[in-house]
């Protein structure tokens, strides 16, 4: 089920709301969000529910067992142990079959005949936001950072959210307890007007302009071999608006259901194309997932110490970013291309602070676009053509509707350097706003009516 | 004031936007799918009664167009042709008043190539056959397979001794024999939440409509055409265009061709016992008609090969009457072609009045000759 879905929109946000709405008691409204986020992650794979409920239960216990005791031996057991077991679980699900597919490449590259068969293991949609919600509740546990809670329903309503399930962000415990505490209560900081602003917003980001931009840009990518130097160009940057409004989008409408029960999901996305350098992209792009890496791995590493261990650390945490995006070694590159820019910015950060503001953000923004060439390519031939078309001059092949795409991409840029963003808006409206707000829902509904329903891009992390 | 006011709160107003589109929805649901098919067969198919391939008792007519052009959404490439198609009692397609007093002789069957898509009542295979024979063939095409519903047709005509006209498009695979005969099961009355809710939200008669506005505008100059790689739009040698499916590699007859002569010698075996005669008939898609006739297109699959001779010499080595219709038809859509004319829909996968008209003449003379055989026995 995607929340650009008419199944969603018409019978389970309702049905999720009023009985929320319905029920009054802590435990009964805890007890019924867990319920609608197994219902919510059943439509893809009911069979998938059993594996939440295993890392949920996990995750519980180890809190329980923080509760009951100081022994740092036996704390550090209780870290070790369930963290492991949730990136075993990850590690199983989504590289089992990566790792093995790369040790069939280099057989072959060695010429040696042995191969080993791929178990071809199903990816649990969601899987890499779930286990990082337990992961980071086992770790601020053990850190002291929150008090665990012996409330299972509690734990089970915050790892099951359905908001942000899926497809994030991340939310730590930390972030979302004092709501969750209160939920009974959660009218009273429930704002329907700005959650449905936000709602409505996201929903037009994914579906009017994120659709609209893939569906120029997908099939001439998928001619990625023909395309000249301006096509490629005008295709990645198409590209960078497309992940942008997708994964900014959804996580405006998490935000904005959030909002419909209480429950205030923190800010994901802060105009990183408006970054004046890539550590400024890093603190606004996908701020939940670059917290968690600083916190729980950067951090943890060593963080900022000498010249040669910062570097170090910036390239691992990186590198393991990268990895979490998906089982492809392109991630892994682009994961890498911005540990080295990290890394090269912090040796250049005052010469760089020196150029004008638009020069700066205008560099920032090419080359986290040069980037995204790695992000967007399922293979490194398919990258090295489209570096290649667009760093030697290839003449212009022809692409379809390719001066409505140009238009798009205009329209596209003013919104994304030109406007507030979701979270700067106060979403407190004037009427003919409103209206416009409620067109903006009406279109997305009626294009989602016309069976252009298409997944979110960050389902596939 | 305070009322509208309050209506125009995103809070309200937005429930009260998507209550709206969905009692919308509801509501299309009601309207008949006359009103938006555009053609016959989605607007008559009948999906809840196993029993019956259409509706019954339908008397409609469209300005229909071609599965293809639908397809690969090319407006400029429809040829819009009036459809009238009418259902008896029993969710079949008559062949029109004309044949309506004649003794019954056959029953024809296949699939949409039997039914007739796209052309009127009298111009279908069956109607044509009729005419030809004088006797009635009953239009049961729609059931592909169905030796149980070829024998309740059967009894309900009082039909002891005739053939069944079995129309099989070559790019079938049909299954290793024996098949069950046994009466459709009524659909399952369980409710289950999740198939209900995802079948009930994958269409509506709202979403045909929206669909249809938003196609229009993806017409490869506003927005991308994504439908088009549905579809190859090909030169003939005449000059005009043709749609044909993308190329496919799927011919089970030069595959399979020994499961196919085990299949339809059983199937020539269970009609027996009910006093029924089977004629085969192999029936060639577009591509292996017009392929050969196009400048711009080469489909892989073209060529009469050794699987279509093997079957249809095996079975009429066992006293199955078949009869090919490929080489049939591409000689005469060559000599037709010549003429300006053509023997399938240019924006359809089926053949046309002309096409059927051709194939209703070779089939009459085979079974003409069997019905000869079978009053001197």
């Amino acid at each position: 089920m995607l929340f650009n879905s008419l199944v969603f929109l018409y019978a389970f946000l309702p049905l999720a709301y009023w009985i929320f709405r319905f029920l009054r008691g802590r435990t009964a409204r805890y007890i019924w969000m867990t319920a609608a986020g197994y219902l919510f992650y059943s439509f893809w794979n009911p069979k998938f529910c059993l594996l939440m409920a295993f890392s949920t239960l996990v995750s519980y216990l180890a809190g329980l067992g923080f509760l009951a005791t100081d022994h740092p031996v036996k704390r550090r057991f209780l870290l070790v142990i369930p963290v492991g077991i949730d990136l075993a679980l990850l590690a199983f699900f989504k590289y089992a079959d990566f790792a093995l597919g790369t040790f069939n490449e280099m057989a072959t590259w060695m010429h040696l005949t042995t191969r080993l068969r791929l178990m071809e293991v199903v990816l649990p949609v969601g899987i890499s936001f779930y286990t990082f919600h337990t992961i980071t509740y086992i770790v601020d546990s053990y850190r002291r950072t929150i008090t665990p809670t012996r409330n299972f329903f509690e734990f089970s309503c915050y790892v099951s959210l359905f908001t942000q399930l899926v497809a994030g962000p991340i939310v730590r415990f930390r972030e979302v307890k004092d709501d969750l505490e209160r939920i009974e209560s959660a009218e009273k900081r429930a704002d329907g007007n700005g959650g449905w602003s936000l709602f409505c917003i996201g929903m037009a980001k994914k579906v009017l302009l994120a659709d609209t931009i893939a569906a120029f840009i997908n099939p001439a990518l998928m001619e990625y071999k023909h395309l000249g130097t301006v096509e490629s160009w005008v295709c990645m940057l198409g590209y960078s608006y497309q992940l942008y409004f997708d994964f900014s989008g959804y996580s405006d409408m998490a935000m904005g259901l959030g909002r419909l029960f209480g429950i205030r999901i923190p800010q994901n996305f802060n105009s990183p194309y408006k970054a004046a350098d890539v550590r400024d992209f890093w603190r606004r792009w996908h701020i939940s997932l670059s917290t968690c890496l600083r916190d729980y791995l950067y951090i943890p590493l060593g963080g900022r110490g000498t010249a040669w261990s910062t570097g170090r650390n910036i390239m691992i945490t990186m590198l393991l970013g990268g990895v979490w995006h998906g089982a492809n070694w392109t991630f892994v590159v682009w994961g890498a291309y911005h540990g080295l820019l990290l890394v090269l910015h912090r040796s250049m950060a005052r010469p760089w602070e020196k150029l004008p503001l638009g020069v700066r953000r205008a560099s920032t923004f090419l080359l986290v676009l040069i980037g995204w060439v790695f992000f967007r390519s399922t293979s490194f031939e398919m990258a090295f053509a489209l570096l290649g078309a667009m760093f030697s001059w290839t003449p212009f092949q022809g692409m379809t509707c390719f001066s409505t795409l140009v238009v798009l991409l205009v329209l596209a840029t003013v919104v994304v350097q030109g406007s507030p963003n979701t979270c700067e808006m106060k979403h407190d409206w004037r009427p003919v706003l409103r209206i416009g707000i409620a067109m903006l829902l009406l279109a997305s509904v009626f294009v989602m009516y016309s069976g252009q329903e298409t997944a979110f891009l960050y389902f596939q992390f | 004031m305070r009322f509208l006011r309050t209506l125009c709160e995103l809070r309200v107003l937005i429930p009260i936007l998507l209550l709206v589109v969905f009692a919308a929805d509801l509501a299309s649901r009601t309207i008949s799918r006359s009103w938006y098919a555009f053609r016959a067969w989605e607007a008559v198919e009948n999906q809840r009664d196993p029993g019956a391939p259409f509706h019954r008792n339908q008397h409609s007519g469209w300005e229909a167009y071609g599965d293809l052009a639908a397809l690969g959404n090319l407006p400029a490439h429809r040829a819009y042709r009036r459809e009238f198609f009418s259902t008896d009692e029993w969710g079949y397609r008559t062949s029109g008043e004309a044949v309506a007093g004649f003794p019954p002789g056959a029953i024809l069957t296949g699939d949409s190539f039997a039914v007739g898509q796209t052309v009127n009542d009298e111009e279908t295979l069956a109607a044509r056959l009729s005419m030809l024979s004088g006797l009635q063939v009953y239009n049961a095409g729609g059931r592909t397979l169905d030796l149980f519903a070829l024998g309740t047709i059967a009894r309900r005509l009082k039909l002891d001794r005739g053939t069944v006209i079995y129309e099989y498009l070559d790019r079938t695979l049909v299954p290793e024999p024996p098949l069950p005969i046994e009466a459709p099961k009524p659909r399952s009355r369980k409710i289950r939440p999740r198939k209900f809710l995802e079948e009930f939200f994958s269409f509506s008669p709202l979403s045909v409509v929206l669909r249809r506005i938003h196609r229009k505008i993806e017409d490869d100059r506003i927005l991308p055409n994504p439908s088009r790689k549905n579809v190859v739009v090909a030169r003939l040698k005449d000059g005009s265009s043709m749609l044909f499916l993308p190329d496919d590699d799927n011919s089970p007859i030069e595959r399979e061709p020994e499961q196919i002569i085990r299949f339809w010698r059983w199937f020539a075996a269970e009609l027996g016992k009910n006093g029924l005669d089977l004629l085969l008939v192999l029936v060639p898609n577009k591509s292996e008609v017009y392929g050969p006739l196009a400048l711009d297109y080469q489909p892989k699959n073209v060529g009469h090969g050794a699987g279509h001779e093997r079957v249809i010499q095996a079975l009429r080595s066992e006293g199955i009457l078949a009869l090919d219709l490929t080489p049939i038809l591409r000689e005469k859509a060559e000599a037709a072609l010549k003429k300006g004319e053509i023997l399938y829909w240019p924006d359809d996968t089926h053949w046309n009045r002309e096409g059927i008209r051709l194939a209703a003449e070779e089939i009459y003379k085979v079974w003409h000759t069997a019905l000869l055989r079978r009053e001197h026995r």
